[in-house]
């Protein structure tokens, strides 16, 4: 496909679009960028609106926008999350540029109303829903394990968004498993979000600007992964100003520096952090040996080229090393880089052309003289793409674009020293190339009715170089089929609708619905259980097809109370198609064909999602309560019948309050409760060469315990002095101590070895925590 | 190589400093009896072959076996001689002039209470257990003794191994299932680690380890066995997958049988 072909497919698209007043009546544009005036960052999904009007938008991913307006003269209200809004008066006669600085939103307790920006991303306006958007400066308060600020744990709090597990930063969307989110920083893809089994995530809060959450209704120009989006901005720098700032905690230092390489036009930013540990545990004689530490790195560089050109850099290495007696090692990390520029053509027209790479490995060894035996996996990304925003007219906003990924999978090799017991074997390598061209059409047909029409085609090429399999049910290999390197095995297409319709009722409350098809190429083959570093991920082959989801959800949004509070309600309806499961007994370790170790089925689930946000006051925080259920029906499993997900619960909510008491002290606390997950206990037992073997008899059909835990902490602002601020932040996670089950197991008694004992593992019981931070 | 999910548990474990592990009671909920199947055909006149026949129990019930009484149990080497097998004690089966031998297959036969129960087995070339050697291993933080066979497994791949150790004469419950994917025609020296603390080998103990060579279907038995119905919160819940035919779980194989023993220095 070239790309002449698919611009001129999306123009002839774009014109059977309701546009049809395109050529008809003379519009002019006010376009520009929106930054923040103290540090020159600029601002995603700021709001330009324009006053006594229904018209108006939003910036982009860069802070840049552009609305076409019919001659006239306006009140342009431009505002931002946190930010001082600002009017201006605009007499259009022709095409104009206008580039914003906002001033930081006053928070001095003076004024009781501390901000009415102080909002969720979420809208009553437009007709994008099933989004969530969370900024690090929200987060800051909301307490967390270990004090240690991650904006994946804090989304959890969201309704829709529920926790893999305790102090777990993996996440369930809606249903889904934790590989069907798209993780994505700076655009490149994340394939393994977590530090140290979850507990941290890979993204450094001090480096990340915010996160949107796309649960449903995702915009044509995300695709790939079938439950979520979560697309994790990274700040570009300060143009203004060098600035330091870091913090020390229980677990982990932090360290950020920003500055201008030219004011105004060009920045950077490096941050890094690394967890410490392991320091304690080599001060003892006995763990001294003993590896358990993980560091990340995260840089920046933007450079404007131009008036019309902006470049930038950006880049992300992590990695975990866990040791023990140096006899076993294993590490992983994931490496990413994006080269973006910003081109704009005209007032109209913006285009981000993009280069990603990205890459995740891990490697395991042993070492023990005799047996010396290294593992390793590896995936790896090429991207490129391209997305133009084009707006029509004041009515009719153009997405347009284009993505070609190709992956490189090395699924599993096995070396070993002379004397070891194994024979090295190096599995076949997999290279698939995955391609989309999207469209989408933002329509305001009046002032009411918002449209959003969107298409994305993807493709995925299955090629050749190595050995591919032709599996009967029982998963046994009928036979081998060798394809030369670069022939295609296979190729799918998917075509994938994108369609969201957004009613003001008036102008406190709106109601929305939209239809979602996404499809899923790559896929993490993780149990039951959950994830965990060594999970591989496997591409869609000539076996395991692209997985497909269709959600169906409508929502109901309201200010109330002058804007005071917000309240949200959400349906959904997702079908998933194709998803995979472990065959029983399977051996994924280094098996030449991960598919017969495979079963595929389908997936449901529904839901509804509550939200009461208390926006202004010296009391914030929200109220947010998710009613779901959520099936799996895969042949080979629980008899072909449906059965519980793993990740279905019943009920979950979340409170979370912050109160600004003093302008010292703020106080904050967040409560959770959830139904437990679903679990397969055993039915029966007996007894086979002597061993106590369990007898189960549907997927499932348990629950463990439900889970519930309340959290405090306290941020003490400590004096200002002219350009230091400090502060010191007190938690307590888990304040009640509840004994959360992370695991039960059923075995003999240790001291009774005639008889069953079931255990319960908890992990988390009264985690203090204080850390230090500062900025200068 | 479940090890290393095992590893990874235990550094997830000790991480989480403030873990804790207690005793808990469920509701649970029970199914009716299901038949259980524990078979086996062997090379060895000590041991013999012998068919224990059971029903499934309430799993906090004693781990003492509910034993199937009065089924008719016959074993046929391949298209000859028929075996029938008595019952000599509640449960278990057997017929001492029944002596596998390497690359026959058997054929097991079950009537009882009026279902049918069949399964077959051949019993595969026995590789020799060469020796048995005592090694210290890391356990976080500390060194503990284990034991570990020396065994040549012979070149060309579908050579399956199932050990089992005993220490002191008393059966320790974990299952060491292994085919010969990665370690072809390779001196194998892997130790045999075991789960439980309450095991750890002191000085002195006497450690048995047997050695069945075994087929492909009784290989993913005993590692399906151990990778799903353990009651481990590691393990996937399922049944393992079962070679006998009929409404019944469990397995027969026709395994050979070899046993060293050394004594913890």
């Amino acid at each position: 496909m070239t790309i002449r072909k698919t611009m001129k497919a999306l123009l002839l698209l774009s014109l059977f679009s309701p546009a049809q007043k395109i050529f008809g009546q003379k519009n002019y544009t006010i376009s520009g960028s929106i930054k923040s005036k103290n540090n020159g960052e600029s601002i995603i999904g700021a709001s330009i609106k324009v006053l006594n009007s229904h018209f108006g938008t939003t910036t982009n991913e860069y802070g840049f926008y552009s609305i076409s307006l019919v001659p006239n003269t306006y009140q342009i209200v431009y505002s931002a999350l946190g930010k001082t809004p600002d009017t201006l008066l605009i007499n259009l006669a022709s095409n104009i540029e206008k580039n914003i600085s906002l001033l930081e939103a006053n928070y001095e307790l003076s004024s009781v109303t501390v901000t009415s920006s102080k909002s969720s991303g979420r809208s009553i306006t437009g007709s994008q829903m099933g989004i969530e958007k969370l900024s690090v400066h929200e987060a800051k308060n909301i307490p967390v394990i270990f004090g240690e600020k991650d904006l994946l744990k804090t989304i959890q709090l969201l309704p829709g968004i529920k926790p893999a597990g305790d102090g777990n930063s993996g996440i369930f969307v809606r249903g889904g498993s934790t590989d069907q989110n798209q993780i994505i920083l700076d655009e490149a893809n994340i394939y393994n979000a977590a530090h140290l089994f979850g507990f941290f995530s890979t993204f450094n809060s001090d480096a990340i600007k915010d996160i949107a959450v796309y649960k449903g209704g995702m915009p044509a120009q995300y695709g790939g992964r079938l439950s979520s989006v979560l697309d994790v901005r990274m700040n570009e720098g300060n143009n203004q100003n060098t600035s330091v700032s870091g913090s020390l905690g229980l677990i982990s230092a932090k360290l950020n520096v920003e500055g201008p390489l030219q004011k105004n036009k060009s920045s950077f930013l490096i941050s890094g952090r690394r967890t410490y540990a392991d320091m304690f545990l080599k001060m003892d004689q006995q763990y001294k040996d003993n590896q358990l530490y993980f560091y990340d790195f995260n840089a920046k560089l933007n450079y404007e080229l131009g008036k019309k050109d902006k470049l930038y850099l950006s880049g992300y290495f992590g990695k975990d090393f866990l040791g023990f007696n140096n006899q076993f090692t294993t590490n992983w990390g994931n490496g990413t880089g994006t080269l973006r520029w910003n081109h704009i053509f005209n007032s109209r027209l913006f285009l981000n052309t993009s280069l990603i790479f990205s890459n995740y490995n891990y490697e395991f060894k042993v070492k023990n003289g005799t047996n010396d035996i290294k593992i390793f996996s590896q995936i790896r990304d090429w991207n490129l793409k391209q997305d133009y925003q084009y707006s029509i007219n004041n009515t009719n906003n153009l997405r347009f674009g284009w993505s070609s990924i190709y992956h490189i999978i090395r699924p599993g090799e096995i070396t070993g020293n002379a004397t070891s017991s194994i024979n090295d074997k190096i599995q076949d390598k997999r290279y698939s190339c995955e391609n989309a061209v999207y469209a989408s059409n933002m329509f305001k047909p009046n002032k009411n009715l918002n449209i959003t029409l969107g298409v994305r085609l993807s493709s995925f090429d299955v090629l050749g170089g190595g050995k591919f399999f032709n599996i009967d049910d029982k998963g046994n290999i009928k036979d081998t089929i060798n394809y030369p390197t670069g022939e295609v095995v296979k190729t799918y297409y998917n075509l994938e609708p994108r369609v969201s319709i957004g009613y003001m009722l008036n102008t406190n409350a709106s109601i929305k619905a939209a239809y979602t098809r996404n499809a899923q190429y790559m896929h993490q083959i993780t149990n039951s259980n959950g994830a965990n570093p060594l999970d591989k991920w496997a591409s869609t082959s000539n076996i395991i097809k692209p997985q497909i989801s269709d959600q169906f959800s409508m929502g109901y949004y309201a200010n109330i109370l002058q804007n005071a509070y917000e309240f949200t309600a959400e349906v959904y309806y997702k079908e998933m198609e194709n998803v995979l499961d472990y065959r029983n007994g399977a051996d994924l370790f280094l098996n030449e064909s991960v598919e017969a170790q495979l079963l595929f089925g389908k997936g449901r689930a529904y839901g509804i999602e509550f939200m009461l946000k208390k926006k202004t006051g010296k009391l914030t925080g929200w109220v947010s309560y998710t009613l779901s259920k959520t099936e799996r029906k895969i042949n080979g499993i629980n008899n072909n019948q449906w059965y519980n997900a793993t990740q279905d619960r019943t009920h979950d909510i979340s409170i979370v309050g912050i109160y600004q008491l003093s302008k010292k002290w703020t106080l904050s606390g967040n409560f959770v409760f959830y139904t437990g997950s679903a679990v397969t206990f055993p039915t029966g037992k007996y007894q086979v060469n002597g061993q106590t073997a369990y007898y189960y008899n549907s997927r499932n059909a348990d629950r463990m315990p439900n889970y519930h835990r309340l959290d405090f902490s306290a941020t003490m602002q400590l004096k200002k002095r002219k350009k230091w601020t400090k502060e010191l932040v007190f938690g307590l996670y888990n304040v009640y101590g509840r004994e959360n089950a992370f695991a039960i197991n059923f075995k003999d008694n240790k001291n009774n070895p005639n008889s069953t004992e079931i255990s319960q593992t908890s992990l988390f019981r009264w985690i203090p925590s204080i850390s230090y931070n500062f900025k200068f | 190589m479940k090890n290393i999910h095992s590893i990874i548990y235990i550094a997830l474990l000790v991480f989480g400093l403030s873990s804790c592990e207690k005793v808990i009671d469920l509701n649970l909920n029970t199914t009716d009896p299901i038949v259980v199947v524990d078979a086996q055909v062997t090379n060895s006149l000590t041991i013999g072959s012998i068919v224990k026949l059971s029903y499934t129990n309430k799993v906090k019930s004693d781990n003492s076996v509910l034993p199937l009484l009065g089924a008719i149990v016959t074993i046929q080497e391949d298209n000859g001689t028929v075996y029938s097998l008595p019952e000599v004690t509640k449960g278990n089966y057997q017929n001492i002039g029944l002596v596998g031998t390497t690359g026959k297959t058997y054929h097991l036969k079950v009537v009882t209470n009026g279902i049918t129960l069949t399964a077959s087995s051949t019993m595969p070339i026995m590789v020799n257990l060469d020796s048995l050697v005592v090694e210290a291993f890391p356990n976080f933080g500390k060194t503990v003794k284990v034991v570990t066979p020396f065994y040549n497994d012979p070149k060309g791949f579908g050579n399956n191994y199932n050990l089992t150790m005993f220490k002191n004469g008393k059966l320790i419950k974990d299952i060491f299932a292994y085919d010969d994917l990665f370690i072809d025609g390779k001196k194998v020296t892997f130790p045999l680690i075991y789960s439980r603390e309450e095991n750890e080998f002191k000085k002195g103990d006497i450690i048995d380890v047997v050695m069945n060579c075994v087929d492909y279907a009784n290989y993913k038995y005993w590692f399906s066995l151990s990778q799903s119905s353990t009651g481990s919160p590691q393990a996937v819940p399922d049944n393992p997958i079962s070679n006998i035919k009929g409404k019944a779980i469990g397995v027969f194989g026709a395994n050979t049988y070899q046993k060293r023993t050394i004594v913890i220095p």
